[in-house]
């Protein structure tokens, strides 16, 4: 009859436990998993909200009000146009850029695929002085950035779309 | 044993009523979220990927009734685009229909051919399309979908990141590249060309929001 009371007494603390256990931890134990939804494509990160971003309007300004380029940097832009491949866009390919130029918009487009952004920026604008294009040129045109595929999948959706200095 | 086998019964009876459930959650047998996450193996990493809660049985085939192209869906992988390795991981990570080139199904999509697009249709706003909505919402790739989009849970889909019909006929990013513009484009119309639908084109009000 002692044994059977222990055992009595051992399950009225079991009981007891796991009523504080519960109280303690309500219903956290099933979400641990649960991570909030994102825009950014990054899972648990939280949603960001988009405001105004003065680097884009100050592209679209330099788009819409195109400023005429110089000779020199107008047969630059020119040779470069005639340079894109059989696409009929893209100039150059590389691990971290790729660089278009689309007509219909009279654009030159970088995406940016790796998230060194900076250094990607900084290269793209060293290969248009390379060609010659001065960097009043560039930000004529305007050179525009955006992310591409690789660094929106970490996360990235945007780069800011000037160069630096423009 | 017999006089005490009611206070052993009473007591096995409340340990079942409390510390069985708390084990259930613990080992995710209880009530928890319907839409778990599983882990996939991107090739560039383990990402956490939600099983679509879309319960819109669109057909991608069928694109609404606003125009454009109208090409149903091709399990095309466009080998010979410059956009074909963008297509290989969209299409990886598209668990919710197939065939899965809803975006370019016949391997003719260009960003050129969407500036021209733009151009015939909407030209006084061309640089709010073409340089910040779909810079922002997509970054020019026509077959994108977004998993995680907090305002549709059919997710969000193509280069404007439009749903599955959640906001009507023209809320459809599901369809190739020329309709997703002109669904945009309508719907936008509809709302007084606001580009209310987009939040990226918040990053400028000046031009977008004229």
């Amino acid at each position: 009859m002692r044994k059977y009371r222990y055992i009595i007494i051992a399950l009225i603390i079991v009981v007891l436990l796991g009523s504080i256990f519960i109280l303690l931890f309500p219903q956290q134990t099933p979400f641990r998993n649960q991570q909030a939804p994102s825009t950014t494509g990054g899972p648990g990160q939280p949603t960001p909200t988009i405001g105004e971003d003065k680097n884009v309007e100050k592209e679209l300004n330099l788009l819409t009000n195109r400023r005429p380029l110089a000779a020199s940097d107008t047969d630059v832009k020119a040779r470069l146009e005639k340079s894109v491949g059989n696409d009929g866009e893209t100039i150059l390919t590389t691990d971290e850029v790729i660089i278009r130029y689309i007509g219909p918009a009279d654009e030159f487009q970088v995406e940016i695929d790796t998230v060194n952004i900076e250094k990607a920026k900084t290269d793209a604008v060293s290969w248009f002085l390379a060609q010659g294009m001065s960097m009043d040129g560039i930000c004529k045109l305007p050179l525009n950035f955006f992310a591409g595929s690789p660094i929106r999948q970490q996360g990235i959706n945007f780069v800011s779309p000037l160069p630096a200095g423009c | 044993m017999k006089k005490n086998s009611p206070i052993t019964t009473i007591c096995l009876l409340l340990f079942l009523f409390t510390f069985l459930p708390a084990s259930a959650y613990a080992f995710g047998g209880g009530p928890g979220p319907t839409n778990t996450p599983q882990n996939t193996n991107t090739g560039a990493g383990t990402s956490v990927q939600y099983r679509s809660q879309s319960s819109v049985t669109t057909n991608v085939g069928n694109p609404p009734s606003s125009g454009g192209s109208g090409q149903p869906a091709t399990s095309d992988t466009c080998a010979n685009s410059p956009f074909y390795r963008r297509y290989l991981f969209d299409f990886a990570h598209n668990t919710v229909f197939s065939p899965k080139n809803f975006g370019d199904p016949i391997c003719d999509y260009t960003m050129s051919g969407l500036a021209t697009l733009i151009h015939q249709h909407d030209d006084a706003h061309f640089y709010c399309w073409y340089n910040v909505v779909v810079a922002g919402e997509s970054g020019y790739d026509p077959n994108v979908e977004q998993l995680n989009d907090p305002y549709d849970p059919a997710h969000a889909w193509g280069n404007f990141q439009m749903g599955r019909g959640k906001n009507g006929a023209d809320d459809h990013g599901d369809v190739d590249w020329q309709t997703q513009f002109l669904n945009a484009l309508h719907h936008n119309n509809a709302q007084g060309n606001t580009f209310d639908y987009w939040s990226t084109a918040m990053r400028d009000p000046v031009h977008c929001h004229p």
